[in-house]
């Protein structure tokens, strides 16, 4: 048994599924609270990532920061988490909520539209070219010469950089969710959104934080996407958000904690998939929409979720 | 009553419209293909590329050369070229949908473009059923000067070069025995990857082959699935920041293995110290009688216009193809039939790639090379001509 293999691919699998994990919030929060899928959610994430690239060239990019890095690094996440906080709250504003009691399939579509939308607007606005976060210039390359490097496993700063942020963030939202009066709320309406009403919730500005808050998420996951692999172009969002969307129904759509089990599950799937599996870097994406394939047919609520329960 | 008779109306209204246009599209054809465009004082060549889209960095340059060629010729001649430009986005679809605007525009008598081998593939059936001769610059895929493609040329070599160069370099001088492979399941890196691993084998090198989800943008674990042992990568992507990704994980891990990479390594977004890539052309800034010409360039362009390996091509297939309407243009009328013939007889002596240009009848040009640089200082240096 190579034990260095198998530690780097833990590693790398877990750096990806902390950034799946971040969208899959995002899924599940709009859909515990609405019911609804916001296939948009993932070019969310790419403006988050075009949002962090901006800052960081603004203030000198990789060779010539001009602030700290450790400044630079925060001004990138919480440019990102608020700049796509809005864009969530707009989406929510324009795109669903005139539709919120119309059937189901029309904010399904209107989520669909929305995507084309926000990635063509991105093509229009950012050009086609890949454009690179070149961290590994950042410090003379300090970021990823510096970490735990063993004949074991290599990890670098900036991945456990990552890992740390996402895994605080988690434990973040897990604590707003169960203590916080917002998060009370929100379970409320989750639960039944005519009583929460009925119980003078205001429904519409919790489900606009609700919105924010899954956005902010996805945008700091898109800065974590540049800072860790480099590249951003326009349509980035499309796969990410469909592996967001399966680690949210692997875990259980709905259930917070499921879309980060859900998150980390795909991660590690798709990292061992590809270092063990013959070919398996030609199917990379396959491995995973075969697990979310064989989950709707063996266990259609996910590891966390609960099966809804109908009124006759 | 009344509206039966409108409904009549329109029938035949319509019918008529559909006879008016089958009888005059033979005779847009005639015009195109038979009796010759006037071209006593101006004539007319389409340019197609990617002037927008994904390789719009590429593109840039695929059409600033031939542009300046243009310029150059224009001042200093009597018949005047004039081009009508097609963007084709890098896009098979849209490079069809420009072969029939430029079919159907009975002044284009050649065309230069289309960018790469898809967009040829796509626009070949079209200029191929109008008679047009084309030469595309930079397009590699072997199978092109089959036959199959009309009046094709082209004056970067075949991938079938590329990979001998590239197959023979690992071998004699990287003397490398042990090659992983990876291709980015795109119509140019699969057959140009898995001709290079059939001739390293074919030398007894041991040879890994993969390839990489043209969606991926992490390479972590697929770098974990490179044997113990293997002296060098070789990766034809089409996206020279996929590669440049690949070589920093690479590093990250801390896997010291060299990188080869295909002719999209002459960028910008590639710098990975100590890398290879082999190209189509030379660095023409190592050419000392190509310093004029540059300068002018730049003089024309700003100094920040592109200049890797892509332009010159596509000047040296600028200057063919005036070259040959201008030939063909001599009693005042040509055809695209004119112009293809004149095509084949057209030589320059010398070229800004460093050697004479002629094609041969499959549309190749003769003793057309590969060239390989090494990325020094951040900078691509030659080390095989």
């Amino acid at each position: 048994m190579d034990w260095s293999k198998l530690a780097q691919l833990t590693v790398d699998g877990t750096t990806l599924g902390c950034m799946y994990a971040l969208i899959a919030l995002g899924y599940s929060m709009v859909y515990g609270i609405l019911k609804l899928l916001n296939f948009a959610h993932g070019d969310v994430f790419m403006i988050g990532a075009f949002i962090g690239l901006f800052v960081y060239t603004a203030l000198g990019g990789p060779l010539t920061p001009s602030i700290p890095i450790v400044l630079l690094l925060t001004a990138m996440f919480v440019a990102a988490a608020v700049g796509c906080g809005f864009l969530g709250v707009a989406i929510e504003r324009f795109g669903y909520r005139p539709l919120r009691n119309s059937a189901r399939i029309a904010p399904l579509i209107s989520a669909l539209g929305l995507s084309f939308l926000i990635q063509n607007s991105a093509l229009l606005v950012f050009g086609a070219s890949i454009r690179s976060y070149n961290t590994f210039e950042f410090d003379n390359g300090r970021f990823f010469t510096l970490g735990i490097h063993t004949n074991l496993v290599n990890v670098s700063l900036m991945r456990l950089i990552v890992i740390a942020s996402a895994a605080v963030l988690m434990v973040g939202l897990m604590a707003y969710i169960r203590y916080t009066a917002v998060g009370k709320a929100s379970r409320a309406v989750a639960f039944d959104r005519e009583a929460a009403e009925m119980m003078g919730i205001d429904v519409d500005r919790v489900i606009a934080t609700i919105f924010f808050v899954g956005s902010a998420l996805a945008g700091i996951a898109g800065v974590m996407f540049g800072l860790i692999f480099q590249n951003v172009f326009h349509y980035m969002g499309f796969i990410a958000g469909l592996k967001g969307f399966t680690a949210a129904v692997v875990g259980g759509i709905g259930s917070i904690p499921g879309a980060m089990l859900g998150g980390l599950f795909i991660g590690l799937v798709e990292s061992y998939a590809v270092g063990y599996l013959p070919q398996g870097s030609t199917f990379q994406d396959l491995w995973v929409f075969f697990i979310l394939i064989a989950m709707m047919l063996l266990r259609p609520t996910g590891f966390l979720g609960k099966a809804d329960i109908r009124r006759a | 009553m009344k509206m039966r008779l409108t409904a009549l109306g329109v029938i035949v209204a319509t019918a008529a419209l559909i006879a008016a246009s089958v009888q005059a599209a033979p005779s847009a054809r005639a015009i195109s293909t038979a009796g010759g465009v006037s071209c006593g004082k101006t004539a007319t060549i389409g340019y197609m590329g990617p002037t927008t889209g994904a390789v719009a960095s590429i593109g840039a340059e695929l059409r600033a050369w031939p542009l300046f060629y243009l310029s150059q010729w224009n001042a200093t001649h009597k018949l005047q070229i004039k081009v009508v430009e097609g963007d084709d986005q890098f896009d098979p679809s849209q490079a069809s949908t420009i072969a029939q605007q430029f079919v159907s525009n009975s002044k284009i008598l050649g065309v230069l473009g289309p960018g790469s081998s898809p967009e040829v593939v796509a626009a070949a059936p079209l200029f191929k059923r109008g008679g047009m001769p084309y030469i595309a610059a930079t397009a590699t895929r072997s199978t092109l000067t089959d036959g199959s493609n009309g009046h094709f040329f082209r004056i970067a070599p075949p991938d079938s070069v590329q990979a001998q160069t590239t197959s023979d370099y690992l071998t004699r001088v990287m003397k490398a025995g042990k090659v992983a492979i990876f291709d980015d399941q795109s119509a140019y890196s699969q057959p140009l990857a898995d001709a290079v691993q059939q001739l390293l084998q074919a030398k007894g090198v041991s040879v890994f082959r993969s390839s990489v989800s043209p969606t991926a943008s992490d390479y972590s674990a697929t770098i974990n699935t490179i044997p113990n042992g293997t002296q060098v990568v070789y990766l034809p992507f089409t996206n020279p920041a996929k590669m440049q990704l690949f070589g920093s994980q690479m590093t990250e891990q801390g896997k010291k293995i060299a990188m080869f990479a295909g002719d999209s390594g002459y960028s910008t977004d590639f710098h990975i110290e100590k890398a290879y890539f082999s190209t189509f052309a030379p660095d023409i800034r190592d050419i000392p009688a190509d310093k004029a010409i540059i300068n002018a360039y730049f003089k024309k362009n700003g100094a920040n216009a592109p200049l890797t390996t892509y332009g010159p091509p596509a000047y040296v297939a600028a200057q063919m193809m005036i070259s040959a309407v201008a030939k063909a243009c001599t009693d005042g009328t040509a055809t695209r039939a004119e112009v293809y013939k004149d095509l084949l007889k057209v030589k320059l002596p010398t070229s800004i790639l460093g050697h004479s240009i002629q094609f041969t009848p499959k549309g190749e040009v003769v003793g057309a090379r590969f060239v390989i640089f090494q990325i020094q200082d951040g900078k691509p240096h030659v080390v095989q001509k």
